[in-house]
């Protein structure tokens, strides 16, 4: 098993935001995490990153406890639902953000950043800044930011939230083959169903800070208190 | 009615630019005696004379260059690491009261508070002294204005290079310090400004031993010397000019 | 935020002690007497309350003329190059500022003799007093200036990011007369959002000290002024009664922020 995290709690003053959650997950799937806005998520994926410090319980990475591994040591990166392309930089210069910070050499980086670029679909935008893009190029930029350095996993907070149904639909492709060609290992968290369904190798379930791990697709789509039930109820009976 | 705004908008803004004018006036006037509207005679003179060696207005005119330049040096960088850390903690709002205690209280009756701690120092009287004084207002000032500077997508972007793998320093150099060019600029210019306007202070602290423009003025206007108090007056004010043509705002906050 | 606090409390513990007489070059050990001169004399509290009697009347005028300066010329303000006038009377010290008043307003000043010279008075001695006057008509006048220039660029900026001129027609849409959009509509608004930077703003012209010490009288003084003054002054016996005055100035401050903040959160105006 690649990712292991055990037991987590956590609570900010009276109040428990994270009960107990556990889950694992292979080397190259995601796990699509479905839950309203306040059931936790965002909690638990900034415990992950190492933005948080939980009350109780392990994060495991092939076997190594991370739970005392700052942040910028635990080659785990964090999508938010806004893309935070830093303004000052083009898209070429986000997209080699994290080559830069780790020293690599330029050819190097203008190799790899390139290629990137390609598999983004993103070619001739590379000297624009973040001002001059669409709500989907910026969210391909920060995921181009995000892949390029390889990261052991990559947290998803709901990254398309703020994006119209069309550029939402396209990104979703988009992601799932980019997961597919790096081989990326991913926890995906949206409130969407429907995204949920695609996007996930794995499936959970959050609410009130408990997390409910599926064994597969079945149950997930059969257990009634995901709403998929509900969901094909409605449009069967339309 | 339009014409009546029209011409109202006109004289107000005339008795705005009017007071230059009038003080530009008062440096070249070498006679100008009651009833005249306008001098009997102009003369540059004056304006020639302070620019001989050891003039006592170059003398303040350096003095306060030093001053404003290593007040603002030394509060604006101090208070955006400092204001950061404030703006986490969890009783920030008491912590910005006390930023405020500072100005509220008239710089005058601070300083009276603090004079002894200066002269047991020997700082009463020195360049260093007057430097110490004003940063004890201009500090907090920069504190307060930073404060709203720090919000939650700042965090996230600190949060967002963390996962990157960057350190802190690479946080702050790379991120957080070009994210807030324009508010150092700001903070800069108008702690700059504080110090080039400061006189209470400086003139408790500096016993008069620290010429600085402003205390100049106040001696020239004690002479009654009309001529080169404008003069000194219109030189104290030609960088809030300045500052006023690259960016009007900067004067603004000041105040 | 030591930087900031411990000065000031060094700063107070030192003037507390030396108001009893424990510290300084005439102590002579623990005594009440200078708090008995203190509060056996009205010098402080006069001139606590003429300061603050003339903060009020100069906060009250320039919100006035403010007010009616941005609500008529708030594009004036906002942008073109008579923007850039409005901000000139910002870039004054207070010490320019106040000079500038005498020269305008004293007996023999500019205005003196342009009303001469309309026959409107005959000597300097006929024009009446506006600098260092009884009715403290030239601190006034200077604070006014600066202030409702200030205020001006505060309430347009207000004007702007309140949406103001679309909340006016709004109201005007539910039947509201242009009189009633500003009385009922923009003052209201102005007011409650300018209110902490109005206070703020009054906190330092209460304190203020170059231009009542250029324009002021001798008595009544700005509180700043006295305080100064008894320091400086070469009876030594005056040194601890100033201390007397600078505590009770700074608790009164203390008390008035504090009940501020607690009616109101005082946050700085950035944008």
């Amino acid at each position: 098993m690649f990712i292991k995290i055990d037991h987590i709690s956590k609570s900010f003053g009276s109040q428990q935001i994270l009960q107990d959650v556990s889950l694992q997950l292979r080397a190259h799937d995601t796990l699509s995490i479905l839950g309203k806005s306040g059931c936790g998520k965002t909690t638990l994926l900034k415990i992950i990153a190492g933005l948080l410090q939980p009350d109780n319980g392990d994060i495991i990475i092939n076997d190594i406890l991370i739970n005392d591994t700052i942040a910028s040591k635990r080659d785990i990166v964090y999508i938010f639902q806004e893309p935070l392309l830093f303004p000052h930089l083009n898209v070429f210069d986000n997209i080699a953000f994290g080559l830069k910070l780790r020293s690599h050499k330029v050819p190097h980086i203008n190799e790899t950043v390139s290629e990137m670029i390609n598999e983004l679909q993103l070619n001739g935008h590379e000297n624009k800044m973040p001002d001059q893009l669409s709500g989907g190029q910026k969210q391909r930029v920060a995921f181009g930011r995000a892949i390029i350095i390889k990261p052991k996993l990559l947290l998803l907070d709901e990254p398309f939230g703020n994006l119209d149904t069309e550029t939402r639909a396209t990104m979703q492709v988009l992601f799932k083959q980019i997961c597919g060609t790096f081989g990326i290992t991913s926890l995906f968290v949206t409130h969407d169903l429907k995204e949920a369904l695609l996007m996930g190798d794995k499936f959970g379930y959050m609410e009130h800070g408990n997390l409910k791990i599926f064994d597969n697709k079945n149950a997930f789509i059969n257990d009634t208190v995901t709403g998929v039930q509900d969901e094909i109820d409605f449009w069967k009976n339309l | 009615m339009k014409t009546t705004k029209k011409g109202l908008l006109f004289l107000l803004l005339g008795s705005f630019v009017f007071p230059l004018l009038f003080m530009a006036m008062l440096a070249l006037a070498v006679s100008w005696r009651f009833p005249g509207i306008m001098p009997s005679a102009l003369s540059f003179d004056t304006i020639i004379s302070i620019f001989s060696k050891g003039n006592n207005l170059i003398i303040g005119l350096t003095n306060s260059l030093i001053i404003a330049t290593s007040v603002s040096i030394l509060a604006v960088p101090a208070a955006f690491a400092i204001s950061r850390q404030i703006s986490r903690q969890q009783n920030k709002h008491m912590l910005l009261l006390c930023a405020y205690l500072p100005f509220t209280l008239s710089p005058v009756v601070y300083a009276a508070c603090l004079n002894y701690y200066f002269v047991l120092g020997g700082l009463n009287g020195t360049l260093i002294g007057v430097i110490l004084a004003q940063l004890i207002i201009v500090f907090p000032f920069n504190i307060i204005l930073f404060m709203s500077h720090w919000n939650k997508q700042l965090e996230s972007y600190s949060d967002l290079v963390a996962t990157l793998g960057g350190n802190k320093q690479q946080t702050y150099f790379k991120v957080i310090i070009p994210l807030s060019g324009k508010i150092l600029m700001i903070a800069f210019f108008q702690s700059f400004l504080i110090s080039w306007f400061e006189f209470g202070l400086t003139k408790f602290i500096g016993i008069g031993q620290v010429q600085t423009l402003t205390i100049r003025v106040y001696q020239y206007i004690g002479e009654a010397n009309v001529q080169l108090s404008a003069l000194s007056s219109l030189i104290l004010i030609l960088p809030p000019l300045f500052l006023l043509w690259i960016n009007k705002r900067i004067i603004y906050h000041q105040v | 935020m030591l930087v900031t606090l411990l000065p000031l409390l060094a700063g107070l513990v030192y003037a507390i002690l030396n108001s009893f007489g424990l510290t300084g070059i005439l102590s002579n050990g623990f005594t009440l007497g200078h708090w008995q001169t203190f509060f056996g004399s009205n010098e402080f509290g006069i001139s606590f309350l003429y300061s603050l009697g003339i903060t009020g009347i100069i906060i009250i005028i320039s919100v006035v003329v403010a007010l009616a300066i941005s609500i008529n010329y708030t594009k004036n303000i906002d942008k073109g190059k008579s923007a850039y006038l409005f901000y000139i009377p910002l870039a004054l010290p207070y010490i320019v500022a106040g000079f500038v008043t005498y020269q305008l307003f004293n007996p023999t000043g500019l205005f003196s003799r342009i009303a001469y010279f309309f026959h409107i008075s005959s000597s300097p001695e006929t024009f009446p007093d506006l600098t260092n006057d009884a009715l403290s008509f030239g601190i006034i006048i200077t604070h006014v200036v600066i202030a409702s220039t200030f205020f001006s660029i505060l309430f347009a900026g207000i004007f702007k990011n309140e949406k103001l001129i679309e909340l006016a027609d709004i109201a005007k849409g539910l039947g509201a007369k242009n009189s009633q959009v500003t009385k009922k509509v923009i003052i209201p608004i102005i007011l409650k959002k300018a209110f902490p930077s109005i206070v703020l703003y009054g906190i330092f012209t209460l304190g203020s000290y170059e231009i009542p010490l250029l324009l002021g009288r001798q008595t009544p003084q700005f509180i700043s002024v006295v305080i100064a003054n008894k320091f400086q002054r070469f009876n030594l016996q005056d040194v601890p009664l100033a201390y007397c005055m600078a505590i009770a100035y700074t608790v009164l401050i203390v008390i008035i922020l504090f009940y501020l903040t607690k009616k109101k959160k005082l946050y700085h105006e950035n944008n």
